[in-house]
């Protein structure tokens, strides 16, 4: 098993029955594929949906429904769509129970740095600042902090999977 | 009240120095056939855009970029339209970056008479710079303003000639809000209806909202 996959498994152990979960663009995408048996967790998507469902089948893609990262998802029974405004109520209103992120660097306290390193690139914070506020859990792979980013850096993350 | 018009005529709208407000997150919901039109159909320069991405490598938006009409950019993410990511580099004061949700909630306030408003996104970290910081209870807020734009360019998946707008799926995202939040408001829609057709049950945005209406014609 490649190293992501393997921490996508370990993250997933962290969710529970009923969790109301986002999932950042990147490595935690994958976490969708390791939620243990018994376990039923509905996927919060920032730009507007709640019940987002496996990649759309080829053939299959419906143009409107995307997930955070431009591919083409389905979404499950019960899910419903809302505007960015309305999505963010659900994320700073504290009603997402675990928004797990990807991470350029993260402290031992828990402070994260996720969306640029100065000079060189900045793809900006997008929704991770008020998923990392607004989740009542936030996880988020770990690595030893190499070149301090502190500026950027809020004590935010509740649990880190080495 | 027919609103119905042609993409050039409703673009006109658009003048040097003005707010965009641009809908869509990546390609859900990207005004593409207006886009289109500012780019081979307006002079229309030093253009402040506000968009959650200023969209993906397929859209007009980079060509009317390329063209040096756009002087300021408010977004949330970048990563997927590698000019603004140069303009941020060449000129920081030119990108402006807001947590996503801050983003969404200034133009929700500015559609909404609302001048400002209090959130705890941001506190601790470079987007506090410069802002007002006040305590409610046992937790410090930024005061973030409203945000309006001259002009708003969204996209519809149904219209009816007087406005009425159904965005299906997740398509809604931004554009659902900037409708509200500019002075003149042009929404095109894959398919446009004769008033009464579409269902009032289903509008996402009010025709009140909507200026202008203007058949798609081109996707990202």
């Amino acid at each position: 098993m490649d190293v992501k996959r393997f921490i996508a498994q370990r993250v997933a152990k962290e969710l529970r029955h009923g969790d109301v979960v986002n999932l950042g663009i990147g490595l935690p995408t994958l976490v969708a594929d390791y939620v243990p048996e018994g376990v039923e967790v509905t996927l919060q998507a920032e730009h507007g949906i709640l019940g987002s469902g496996p990649a759309a089948e080829p053939g299959k893609e419906d143009p409107d429904i995307i997930n955070a990262g431009g591919f083409y998802i389905t979404v499950q029974p019960g899910a419903s769509f809302f505007d960015s405004a309305t999505s963010f109520a659900i994320i700073r209103g504290g009603h997402v129970d675990v928004t797990i992120l990807g991470a350029l660097q993260v402290d031992e306290k828990g402070n994260l740095a996720n969306w640029m390193v100065p000079g060189k690139k900045v793809t900006g914070m997008g929704g991770a600042m008020d998923l990392v506020v607004g989740a009542q859990r936030s996880s988020s792979p770990w690595s030893t902090p190499t070149k301090v980013l502190r500026k950027f850096w809020r004590n935010v993350i509740s649990r880190l999977q080495p | 009240m027919n609103k119905v018009t042609t993409a050039k005529d409703a673009i006109a709208k658009i003048k040097d120095g003005d707010t965009v407000l641009v809908g869509g997150f990546l390609q859900a919901g990207c005004p593409e056939t207006l886009l289109k039109a500012l780019y081979e159909q307006s002079t229309a320069t030093n253009l402040t855009v506000v968009s959650n991405d200023t969209g993906t490598k397929q859209s007009h938006m980079m060509k009317v970029m390329e063209q040096g009409r756009v002087s300021k950019v408010h977004a949330t993410y970048i990563g997927a339209n590698p000019l603004t990511g140069q303009m941020l580099i060449d000129d920081p004061d030119s990108v402006t970056l807001y947590p996503q949700g801050t983003l969404a909630e200034k133009i929700r306030c500015g559609g909404a008479g609302i001048a400002a408003f209090y959130t705890p996104v941001g506190v601790g970290t470079v987007v506090e710079e410069g802002k007002e910081k006040r305590r409610f209870g046992d937790q410090e807020y930024l005061m973030e303003t409203a945000l309006r734009g001259n002009v708003a360019l969204v996209k519809a998946t149904v219209a009816d000639k007087a406005g009425n707008c159904f965005l299906r799926g997740s398509t809604k995202n931004f554009g659902a809000i900037m409708a509200r939040a500019a002075d003149f408001v042009i929404a095109e829609a894959q398919k446009i209806v004769e008033v009464g057709e579409l269902d009032p049950e289903l509008v996402t945005i009010p025709g009140i909202f909507i200026d202008a209406l203007v058949q798609t014609e081109v996707e990202v």
